[in-house]
């Protein structure tokens, strides 16, 4: 048996190891050609291991026997602990070169061992591949996620085999402790852990060495050290992994805390019993460290004596208290008990405990070896040390990160977890689990310490980081914790027990549609409540979530409650399904595309026409924000929901179907609308249809607003859309062209009754640098209505558009079709976070045109006032802005300048509202018309406002949605009735929606494409470059509706 | 203890170190609300109704646990914290199935009168009524979970107080529920039906089904009274109402004796027997027929007469020592005999017998020591007794004895392995063979030197020689090594307690009595002139009655031509002795209910129950003088025991004076 005894033991140990692993830091593959020893080091994690890692490991050493690779260099293959990135397992890394192989199966080995070992080449195809850039990172250094942690507590996972002592005192291990113990005084340890700044990383954030100091300093010549291992956070496993990597340093951990505080002669590791395997590893390093004599009677023959044991704990969260735990050790219900007095006092068994987390336990042996300095200059703004996080949740790289405490929260979102998957947009991160709360995206910035997070509403926690993007809902999110601590709650003490039961009584009859405003005022009360008078830590921080959620989205609150819609379409009990409910006019999708794959289109078409009169403009031009929400979108693709719109409409058109809505009776007052887009046509049909005497007045010559003079031909023929505006004026609808309304008085002169202002955006912003007012520099939205008039239009050859939105991409694309030969789109941030849906931007760079990112203008260059060119200046990103995308910084002197002759300018609209204030109409934020946001009631009774003309440049359905809601709002005035949030109207037609077949078994199966005008074609017309589905497509894909409509509706 | 100045509710106030904020708040006449606090029981700081705000504190805190201390300025009535405590109420009465109009305790409930106080005229939350159970199966007892708010007073208090660990709670959260055992009913349970859980119940979720829907406790008069049962001498609470019994409390539930025991609560108002209320005669057919007092008195007393001196008298030491006295003078003064006896008068010759040796003025039970002596043993020998069964509140005291001092507890039993969960070790000796055993413990003590205080007679020391194990074992069947385990606990320990009963007597061996005080009195467990060794005397004046040596006389059911029969309202169930009663020529039976006895008596004159009776004194089993009351008025006719006896006399053409205390002897 190895007993150390002296410092010089461990040396010896080291000296003979250390050497055996030096191949594991080599990461230089250009070497491993020559090398004489490999090890393949496979992940033997919780989460590797029931991926199949056994398995593997097996197949390894098989195979490499087979082969007879031994014979020729040494080979090990070594289990490893977790490096926390669980997700991608079973992990194997293989040394020289720290190649790593993700999603490893038994039937994969063959072929490394041939590929890698033996001939010195990378497997590709089981390489990691960076999910945003597509890139493969075949080494662990290159990989974003573990690049920019700074791994301190964690550096040996991965490294060493948990299963071997001697590995661990090949790194150093027990060092510390043999320090501490045979040349400083405890006295010494505790202020050397006290000056670290280390602080409790169970998620108090007690400084540790205050702690200790309390219980040395306590009456008792008995006392205990104590681990909390109980991590019991959904979605928390960094104790695990320190447990299951590296359990040694733990094990030293409270050596050390033992020693310093005095008359301690046991311990105990309190780890919940579902972590089988960290019980069995550190089981197994306890085992060794008492045959090496580092536990037991008289270490190192110094006098000192303690033995440490494991508890496992029996599956109560709410063990993770420290009483509680301390309880539970001692044999009882593992009910928590009021303090004062303090375990420092009053611990196990009533005597004095120090009781640390497995992550502060694990770093006091590096602070004792490297010093207190050290330590204190890893963090971040006066933060010391490190934090682990389990980044799970909407995120693209889930696992574990280690960084400085202080790291801005964006930097671990984005920088190390890749943002949500799929290019959802980010939302919030729940830290600190069910005792946590939400840290919303505008405070993305903010650095991940405990007095910042806490000023938030949240807590910093065990480390659980659960990233929440556009497709979650605050409101479900706080339900969903709630129901785990209301589970979870010891019921002792009433607060807790009852209050949050209570409080998820409020919530799910809210996420169910039932909610009042005053629920909202009693839910905050009680959780004000259970917060403060809740006996322990569980029912303290159990109404954090709900609190939390209340402060930074209390807008998605009442939405649930006032409007009765989830945002997210997460809450089922307030919709039959997502896209329906997604859906800004509240269409019927799952109807109309159930309709089509029966083959029965006209019900299809009247569906969506009774509802909205726009279909075919729709089916073109719609942001679609139903297929972010379609559930076959979690599958594969989402529904083609939009095209089979388009579908049913052009089928419609082609038949010569028409629809026209009845009008129910007839009434005396007229009602004035300003601006014939979407918005007001909109109001126009459904005040026509309720009988009202309606005139739409139109400054611009055509009708359909920015349908007609914003959007190209090619997307929107304008044939389209003229049949869809004359089927509105056969309502009754009056349409007068060329006239436009500067005076609001005069409009209730002349006797209308109410006003509905749907002005749209209409007047370009600039880009406000030097040169800007000479020839050739267009205005995008001017440059646009120009063509779409049909007026003329001066085009260069070289041209330049600057902006990424659609009104860009637009510009960009008409710009080639009037016969530019070279299209170039400069945009300040990177291309990723245009604004412009995405098919837009693959269509233009499908054409030819060149997207230059993080670049922006400075000058327009000219001569004799003609434009000749472009000064630029390159863009470098710096913080995260509220919208949760880099704010883009100019990089001084990287100015540079390109030559063209045309610069189209597409950096926003506003619309055109001077004239309203002195009728009493109030102005907001972007020189918008104010008004209610359900209502859409401006200051002046009578007088409403929508579309793009309060919201800013926004979307065509809600557009549409905002006429509808002013419709409704407009006749309950002028009924006297009391406004309120949007009533749908009732239908005209009922329809029986196909019940959905039994599915039994759904396939994956892309959606199906859609054929487009070959992009070498498009440059030379207008013709519309997306061609539609046929009967036979349509039909298909309309049958790859999961039909969650009935699922959700029990029907 | 040191003095502590606060600072509550703007007020100086003072206290000691070691108070909590709550108790400061009750020596100065603060009210705070409270529902889990219960007086001698742990704080919990489970409703939260007595949270304060305390400076200095980020959360509001509970009174019931928070140290005093020196400087601290403490907010009782705060209107957040009136506020926080009227939602946590509203919460408590929507979380159950708190209905007042159809809960037995409506009137006498803490909760209820806590919604008062706090003027709930509405919850703003639905109730959420949930499926709770109702477990009825107990003997005594009914748990309404539905009413139940989770204080945990009843968990306390029955693994407190009772120490018998059967209440805790189970599952978690909303779903906790006060459970028996491991989820059993009550009835099935281990539950002791002590009933100390019901007197802590603030609400009505358990209640005695002896005493509901009868009358509301606040409306009913109160007496306090000694227990007629067992000798433990507890002091009961009786509530009546109209002449009626109600319910018995116990007047300091969390006290020594707090508990009391399902015969002191329950068994004294179960009265499921037929009353004796007018005398009886056997007439010429042999047929008993009701008679006149007079009729009866003059049959008795003249066959009294006749048979003089061979007429037997037995009565039971349930009764006052009054009663007894007056009973031995009429026996000894008018029938002109000495042949007394008390019912179970065995016990006590045993036990004379024994400690002779060990009491140098007069024979008896003095050298024994006082029962709270188990409260602070940290070993107890259990010989020959199961006082769960005779004594309960004997039983508790031991348990608490192992809960809170780690007891060791050794039994030395041939027949039950009584108190199975709470011992260390059963000695099963051969039935008979005890007293080798005995001599084998003390063998070992004294061969491994572990004896303590005096010296032990040489004279000792050589009998024991030849208890080796090997004998002892042969003898007892008895193992070595539990003998030797047995001998070092007990002799090792610093304070262990002796308790024997109905065992030892049975065997009518004295030498076992003398063998466990010789124990004692080796391993120095002796306070001033006690030895720690108890015997647990069958009933509640026993000891009196051996005062007064009304069991001098073994009479060892030896063939009388006529017995006085005083039971009172004792049963006699010996088979045994009821064959023995029935050789007697002429029975006079004076008792409260019809039984097997009254059925073969001659003469049978009524008797009061215990309740009825006009008060006197009691001793108990430690030495301990009470005094009883009368507690109801006897029903219509009926005659104290004593006038009866004094009528009898009278018939007999004697006067018996008031005021004289006769010896038996």
């Amino acid at each position: 048996m190895n007993k150390i005894n002296t410092l010089q033991d461990l040396e010896e140990i080291k000296k003979r190891v250390r050497p055996l692993l030096a191949v594991r830091e080599d990461t230089n593959f250009a070497r491993f050609k020559e090398a004489r020893q490999i090890d393949v080091l496979v992940c033997r994690g919780t989460g590797c291991t029931a991926a199949g890692a056994d398995e593997v490991e097996d197949a390894f050493r098989e195979a490499i026997k087979r082969r007879g690779l031994e014979k020729r260099v040494r080979v090990n293959v070594t289990k490893i602990g977790c490096r926390g990135f669980c997700e991608k397992g079973p992990n194997v890394t293989i040394t020289p070169g720290d190649i790593l192989y993700t999603r490893v199966r038994r039937a994969d080995v063959d072929e490394i061992v041939e590929k890698h070992l033996v001939r010195g080449e990378i497997v590709e195809r089981l390489v990691y591949v960076d999910p945003i850039s597509n890139k493969p990172a075949p080494a662990n250094k290159d990989i974003e996620f573990y690049k920019r942690q700074r791994r301190i507590v964690l550096f040996l996972n991965g490294l060493i085999d948990p299963w071997s002592i001697e590995e661990y005192m090949a790194f150093d291990g027990y060092r510390a402790f043999i320090k501490a113990l045979t040349s400083m005084k405890p006295d010494d340890v505790v202020e050397e852990v006290l000056k670290s700044g280390l602080r409790g990383r169970g998620g108090a954030g007690f400084p540790t060495g205050r702690k200790w100091g309390m219980v040395r300093s306590a009456q008792g010549n008995e006392k205990f050290v104590v681990c909390n291992g109980d991590e019991g956070d959904p979605g928390a496993f960094m104790n695990r992994s320190v447990l299951e990597g590296n359990p040694h340093t733990l094990i030293e951990g409270m050596l050390i805390g033992a020693f310093a505080i005095g008359n301690v002669r046991q311990g105990y590791a309190y780890v919940r019993a579902e972590y089988p395997l960290a019980i069995e590893t550190l089981n197994h390093a306890i085992k060794q460290a008492r045959e090496y004599g580092l536990l037991g009677q008289n270490i190192l023959g110094t006098g000192f004596s303690f033995d440490l044991d494991i508890f496992p704990g029996a599956g109560a969260f709410v063990c993770g208290e420290e009483t509680a735990l301390l309880i539970s050790i001692e044999g009882k219900r593992g009910n928590p008990r009021q303090r004062p007095p303090f375990p420092a006092n009053k611990g196990l068994f009533d005597k004095p405990t120090t009781l640390n987390n497995v992550e502060t336990w694990s770093i006091v042996p590096q602070i004792v070896l490297k010093g207190a300095d050290w330590y204190k200059g890893i963090g971040v703004g006066g933060n010391a040390g490190t934090k682990t996080f389990c980044l799970v949740g909407k995120i693209t790289n889930s696992g574990i990160a280690e960084v400085p405490v202080g790291t801005p929260l964006g930097h671990v979102v984005f920088d190390i977890g890749g943002g949500p998957p799929k290019g959802k947009s980010f939302k919030s991160v729940q830290i600190g689990g069910p005792s946590g709360g939400v840290i919303p995206i505008e405070h993305i910035n903010t650095p991940v310490d405990y007095e910042s997070v806490t000023s938030l509403g949240a807590i910093m926690g065990s480390g659980g980081l659960i990233v929440m993007d556009e497709d979650s809902c605050m409101v479900d999110m706080a339900k969903f914790f709630l129901q785990f601590t209301k589970d979870e709650s010891c019921g002792k003490c009433l607060p807790c027990r009852a209050g949050i039961p209570k409080m998820l009584e409020i919530l799910n009859k809210i996420t169910q549609g039932h909610g009042t405003m005053e629920d909202l005022d009693v839910l905050q009360e009680l959780a004000e409540m259970v917060g403060s008078a809740s006996l322990c830590g569980l029912g303290q921080t159990a109404p954090n979530p709900v609190l939390s959620t209340i402060r930074h989205f209390r807008a998605e609150y009442e939405s649930h409650i006032i409007d009765k819609k989830c945002p997210a379409a997460v809450c089922a009990g307030l919709f039959r399904a997502p896209c329906q409910h997604t859906c800004p006019v509240g269409l019927d999708v799952p109807g109309y595309v159930s309709f089509i794959k029966d083959g029965r289109f006209d019900e299809a078409y009247r569906l969506i026409r009774q509802r909205m009169p726009f279909p075919s403009v729709c089916g073109r031009v719609c942001n679609h924000p139903c297929e972010g929400k379609c559930r076959r979108g979690q599958m594969d693709d989402p529904v083609a929901i939009r095209h089979l719109k388009r579908f049913a409409a052009d089928w419609a058109a082609e038949k010569g179907f028409e629809y026209t809505p009845k009008v129910n009776g007839k009434r005396n007052e007229s009602v004035a609308i300003v601006g014939a887009g979407p918005a007001g046509l909109s109001a126009a049909q459904d005040l026509a249809m309720d009988g009202y005497q309606v005139t739409v007045f139109e400054a611009l010559p055509v009708a359909g607003g920015m349908l007609a003079v914003g959007i190209p031909e090619y997307r929107l023929p304008n044939e389209m859309l003229n049949a869809e505006v004359s089927a509105i004026e056969k309502l009754g609808v009056d349409i007068r062209l060329n006239t436009r309304i500067h005076d609001v008085d005069a409009l209730f002169a002349q006797g209308y009754k109410a006003v509905f202002l749907a002005l749209g955006a209409h007047l370009g912003e600039r880009m406000r640098v030097p040169g800007e007012d000479v020839k050739g520099v267009y205005d995008a939205v001017e440059f646009l209505r120009n063509v779409n008039l049909g007026r003329e239009v001066e085009m260069g050859k070289k041209v330049a558009v600057i902006g990424g939105g659609n009104t860009a991409t637009d510009s960009a694309r008409v710009a080639l079709r009037m016969g530019a030969s070279q299209v170039d789109m400069f945009y300040r941030r990177e291309k990723k976070d245009m604004p412009a849906i995405e098919e837009e931007i693959v269509a233009v760079e499908e054409e030819g045109i060149h997207i230059h990112e993080l670049t922006a203008p400075t000058r327009v260059l000219s001569q004799e006032g003609k434009v000749t060119g472009l000064e630029l200046v390159r863009m470098e990103l710096g913080e995260f802005d509220k919208s949760g995308r880099k704010t883009p910084r100019q990089i001084k002197g990287s100015e540079y300048s390109v030559a063209c002759d045309t610069v189209i300018q597409a950096i926003g609209q506003r619309p055109d509202t001077g004239f309203t204030e002195k009728y009493g109409i109030k102005i907001g934020m972007g020189r918008t018309i104010s008004a209610d946001r359900r209502t859409l009631a401006t200051d002046r009774p009578g007088v409403f406002a929508g579309g793009d003309a309060v919201t800013g440049p926004w979307t065509v359905i809600e557009a549409i949605a905002a006429g509808q809601r002013a419709a409704s709002s407009i006749k309950r005035y002028l009924q006297g009735q009391e406004l309120g949030p949007r009533v749908d109207r009732e239908d005209q037609e009922t329809f029986l929606i196909p019940r959905p077949e039994d599915v039994e078994d759904v396939k994956e199966r892309p959606r199906v494409t859609i054929s487009e005008l070959h992009p070498g074609k498009r440059a030379s017309s207008f013709k519309e470059v997306n061609m539609g589905y046929t009967a036979q497509e349509a039909m298909s894909e309309a049958s790859r509706c999961l039909r969650c409509d009935a699922e959700a509706g029990g029907e | 203890m040191k003095d502590i100045s606060l600072t509550i509710d703007g007020k100086k106030v003072h206290g000691h170190e070691g108070d909590t904020v709550l108790d400061v708040c009750r020596k100065n006449g603060i009210d705070v609300p409270t529902l889990c606090e219960f007086k001698g029981l742990t704080n919990v700081g489970a409703c939260r109704m007595c949270v304060v705000d305390i400076e200095g504190e980020r959360r509001i805190n509970p009174s019931c646990t928070y140290p005093a201390r020196d400087g601290l300025v403490v907010h009782t009535k705060t209107e957040k914290i009136e506020k926080y405590r009227r939602l946590i109420l509203e919460l408590m009465f929507t979380e159950k199935n708190h209905y007042c109009m159809y809960c037995e305790a409506s009137g006498d409930c803490e909760l209820q009168a806590m919604g008062y106080r706090y003027q709930m005229d509405n919850v703003r939350y639905p109730y959420t009524t949930p499926a709770t159970k109702v477990d009825s199966l107990s003997e005594y007892m009914v748990i309404d979970h539905g009413r139940c708010i989770l204080c945990g007073r009843c968990v306390r208090v029955c693994g407190e107080i009772e120490a018998n660990h059967t209440l805790d709670f189970a599952k978690r959260g909303f779903k906790t529920v006060v459970s028996a055992d491991l989820a059993q009913s009550l009835g099935e349970s281990s539950c002791t039906q002590c009933g100390a859980c019901l007197q802590a119940c603030p609400t009505g979720a358990i209640f005695s089904k002896l005493s509901l829907y009868k009358v509301k406790p606040s409306e009913c008069q109160e007496v306090k009274t000694v227990c007629p049962i067992c000798g433990v001498g507890c002091e009961l609470k009786v509530l009546i109402k109209d002449n009626n019994l109600v319910k018995i409390e116990s007047p300091q539930l969390t006290g020594e004796k707090g508990p009391l025991c399902r015969m002191g609560r329950f068994g004294l108002l179960s009265d499921g027997h037929r009353r004796i209320t007018s005398p009886w005669i056997r007439d010429k057919e042999g047929k008993l027929k009701q008679c006149t007092l007079d009729e009866a008195l003059e049959a008795a007393g003249s066959r009294m007469k006749k048979l003089g001196k061979n007429f037997t008298g037995v009565v039971s030491s349930r009764l006052p020592s009054e009663t007894l006295s007056l009973f031995c003078q009429f026996m000894k003064q008018v029938v002109g005999t000495n042949r007394i006896d008390t019912m179970g008068g065995e016990a006590f010759r045993v036990i004379a017998e024994g400690t002779k040796a060990f009491n140098k003025k007069s024979e008896g039970p003095e050298i024994e020591c006082n029962m709270d002596e188990i409260l602070k043993a940290d070993c107890i020998l259990l010989v020959g007794a199961d006082p769960l069964k005779t004594h309960p509140i004997v039983a508790s005291l031991i348990r608490r004895a192992v809960d809170r001092n780690q007891a060791r507890l050794v039994v030395i039993d041939s027949q039950n392995d009584v108190m199975t969960l709470w011992r260390n070790l059963w000695l099963k000796p051969r039935a008979g063979s005890e007293v080798t055993l005995l001599n084998g413990l003390m063998n070992v003590i004294l061969s491994k030197g572990l004896t303590k205080g005096k010296e032990a007679p040489a004279k000792l020391i050589q009998s024991l020689s030849e208890y080796n194990a090997e004998r002892v074992h042969a003898d007892t069947d008895v193992d070595a090594a539990d003998l030797e385990t047995a001998a070092e606990t007990y002799a090792k320990a610093k304070h262990a307690v002796i308790i024997y009963g109905q065992g030892v007597w049975h065997s009518r061996s004295p030498v076992l009595v003398t063998d466990l005080l010789n124990l004692a009195d080796l391993t120095g467990n002796r306070n001033g002139d006690h030895l720690r060794v108890i015997s647990l005397k069958p009933a509640a004046n026993s000891r009196g009655a051996w005062n007064l040596g009304a069991a001098a006389k073994d009479l060892s059911l030896s063939h009388v031509q006529g017995l006085y029969l005083l039971t009172s309202d004792e049963q006699v169930d010996n088979d045994e002795v009821l064959g023995w009663l029935r050789t007697i020529d002429f029975l006079v039976v004076q008792a409260s209910y019809r039984s097997a006895v009254t059925s073969m008596a001659d003469v049978v004159l009524p008797s009061p129950i215990w309740a009825e009776r006009d008060g006197g004194q009691y001793v108990s089993l430690d030495g301990h003088v009470a005094k009883s009351y009368r507690v109801i008025e006897p029903k219509k006719g009926l005659l104290q025991d004593q006038e009866i006896v004094r009528e009898l006399s009278k018939k007999m053409g004697h006067e018996l004076s008031s005021d004289q205390e006769v010896s038996c002897g």
